[in-house]
């Protein structure tokens, strides 16, 4: 179908901000190997094109997608142009490339060897991360804890959209009103949208601190793995990110587990708690007293950060 | 003369669109627009905070649904899950009717994300037509497909831009959202008479109007959405008025987003326009 051809073509011409001749005739024969589908009318309506006109497209389809992934990785993209900006530099430029123009030539890049296949903002971000997983390593290996800062942020994201849960907030203070019974038995569910992480680098201090002050730092190593969890504050309904212990990270793990065949992650705050005390390490001077109460400190965070709610039914 | 609007719609006079930094205000201050046209896209399968901002919204404001990923033009198959979704936001919201692009936005199962031109030609009519009318069949409401700034014609044309909107309207018997906007731009763009443009095209079919600011970049007019709504731009769309008589028209300012009170200000503009081309609004019985 000739329209189907020709629709084809101007996506490639796009997409690849392909450079062709100035002379039209030489830009014709490009186009011919290019396209060899086309009808010989095809080919001369689209060597007619003046190039700048289609770069006005390109411009605009890479300046649509860096903002977006701007607004996606708000910590990780200025970090990437800064890596990037040190590789182009021979130490002696008056007028560095800024972020834009760097931004720009990766998402050029990007759209090269990725293929974004749907309208949904996510998947961009997920054709993002693959591409500086896959085709970037280079990246990767100047800054310690990028891909874990990546998907860092590309979890945020995805919680501030996730679709509701069927689920309330819960209310710890109502918790500790009642029974201790009552409280061990009652309910809670784990969101979909939660993901409790394991993270070798300690990304989420990178992230809060770029968030706060606009500068970034090098994520040092932890002594050992770093653990984290992204709620959705049942108030303002926004990311609210919380860091784990090794015991939070197996308690809430057990819930994860949970899920299965369409199930929600739910269960008992008594298997919780169980899971929690399996894994924490006595300290010298535990009492059931402050081990109970140290619990119901991760319960009081877990709850006001929306990691658990309160199943309907 | 004004001209005898076939689709039946409700003017709503000038609204503003519907933006995401403007959630906040729009709750609690509950300022004086008319009514919100909202991008069903930045809303779907979305929960949360976004979800809860159009509940509040809808149930204190009339809000118009406007796509931008419908891909109209595509000769990619139309994405029925979309449009189920689609239905169910208007449904939702209470959308009198629904409006996209005619253009194509994604082709192979890539997206472009931007509103690529069509060809003028009679395969580029009946192709689009015989979507719309799926398009129709599926959202069960008016639909109105939007005219489009473009910087280049994917093909030699076989009619002009103006033929070209008029064949596809009444073969595809939808409604026309015309952007007054980019009447402008693509005369300035590319030589030809906006007066002569509007008088050719069917403005009974206009449903909705867009007015929005733009930029120059070389030799071009970009439409931009980042600058208020210029004089051309004003003088074009009291001519449209003329002949249209009172209409829904959207201020479109979303890059370089101003203050929630500043787009209701441009909206205002565009309302006493309208009510001195149209002479003011009529008083409804209670």
């Amino acid at each position: 179908m000739p329209l189907s051809g020709v629709l084809s073509a101007i996506r490639e011409l796009i997409i690849h901000d392909v450079e062709l001749p100035e002379d039209r005739d030489a830009r014709r024969r490009e186009l011919a190997q290019r396209f060899d589908g086309l009808s010989d009318a095809e080919l001369d309506d689209l060597a007619d094109l003046p190039p700048e006109r289609i770069r006005v497209y390109t411009n605009l389809v890479f300046a649509g997608e860096r903002q977006m992934l701007r607004w996606l990785f708000a910590t990780s993209l200025p970090i990437i142009a800064q890596i990037i900006r040190a590789q182009q530099s021979d130490g002696d430029e008056v007028d560095p490339p800024d972020d834009s123009d760097i931004l720009f030539d990766l998402v050029k890049e990007m759209n090269a060897k990725k293929r974004w296949g749907s309208v949904s903002i996510r998947e961009l971000g997920k054709v993002f991360a693959d591409f500086v997983r896959e085709d970037r390593s280079d990246l990767v290996a100047a800054w310690a804890g990028l891909l874990e800062l990546i998907e860092l942020e590309r979890i945020e994201a995805a919680v501030y959209y996730a679709l509701d849960a069927d689920a309330d907030a819960l209310d710890p203070a109502a918790l500790a009103a009642g029974s201790v019974d009552a409280l061990l038995s009652a309910s809670v569910l784990l969101p979909d949208y939660v993901e409790p992480r394991k993270c070798k680098f300690d990304v989420l201090a990178a992230h809060e601190h770029r968030q706060e002050t606009g500068e970034t730092i090098e994520p040092l190593p932890t002594g050992g793995p770093a653990f984290v969890a992204c709620g959705r504050d049942p108030e303002s309904l926004m990311p609210v990110w919380v860091e784990l212990s090794q015991a939070e990270f197996d308690a809430l793990s057990v819930l994860k587990k949970a899920k299965r065949g369409g199930r929600p992650a739910r269960g008992r705050i008594e298997d919780l708690a169980s899971a929690y005390l399996s894994a924490r390490a006595p300290k010298p001077g535990d009492t059931e007293e402050s081990v109970f109460l140290e619990f119901f400190e991760c319960l009081n965070t877990w709850c006001v950060s929306g990691v658990l709610l309160a199943p309907r039914g | 003369m004004v001209v005898a609007n076939k689709l039946g719609l409700k003017a709503l006079g000038a609204g503003i669109g519907l933006r995401s930094e403007h959630f906040g205000d729009i709750i609690e201050k509950k300022p004086a627009a008319r009514w919100f046209e909202a991008i069903p896209e930045n809303f779907l399968n979305r929960g949360g905070f976004v979800a809860r901002a159009l509940d509040e919204v809808s149930a204190h404001y009339p809000i118009v649904g406007h796509g931008v990923s419908l891909s109209i033009g595509s000769t990619d198959p139309l994405d029925r899950e979309l449009l189920k979704g689609l239905k169910a936001f208007c449904e939702k919201v209470g959308s009198p009717w629904y409006s996209d692009h005619l253009c194509f936005t994604m082709v192979d199962h890539v997206n472009l994300n931007d509103l690529i031109p069509l060809p003028f030609t009679r395969e580029t009519v009946d192709h689009v037509a015989d979507r719309v009318k799926q398009v129709q069949d599926a959202l069960e409401m008016p639909f109105l497909l939007e005219n489009v700034t473009y910087y280049m014609t994917p093909s030699k044309s076989q009619m002009s831009e103006a033929d070209f909107i008029t064949e596809l309207l009444e073969k595809a018997d939808c409604g026309l959202l015309l952007d007054v906007s980019n009447v402008l731009l693509n005369s300035k763009n590319h030589g030809f008479d906006p007066i002569r443009f509007i008088d050719s095209i069917p403005l009974e079919r206009v449903g909705q109007m867009h007015l929005a600011g733009f930029e120059r970049d070389g030799d071009i007019l970009l439409d931009t959405h980042a600058r208020p709504v210029d004089d051309e731009t004003w003088d074009l769309y009291r001519e449209v008025l003329k002949r249209t008589g009172r209409a829904s028209v959207l201020v479109e300012w979303d890059a370089e987003l101003p203050s929630l009170e500043r787009l209701i200000q441009e909206a205002d503009m565009a309302q006493k326009l309208m009510d001195e081309v149209c002479g003011p609004e009529p008083v409804r019985a209670n």
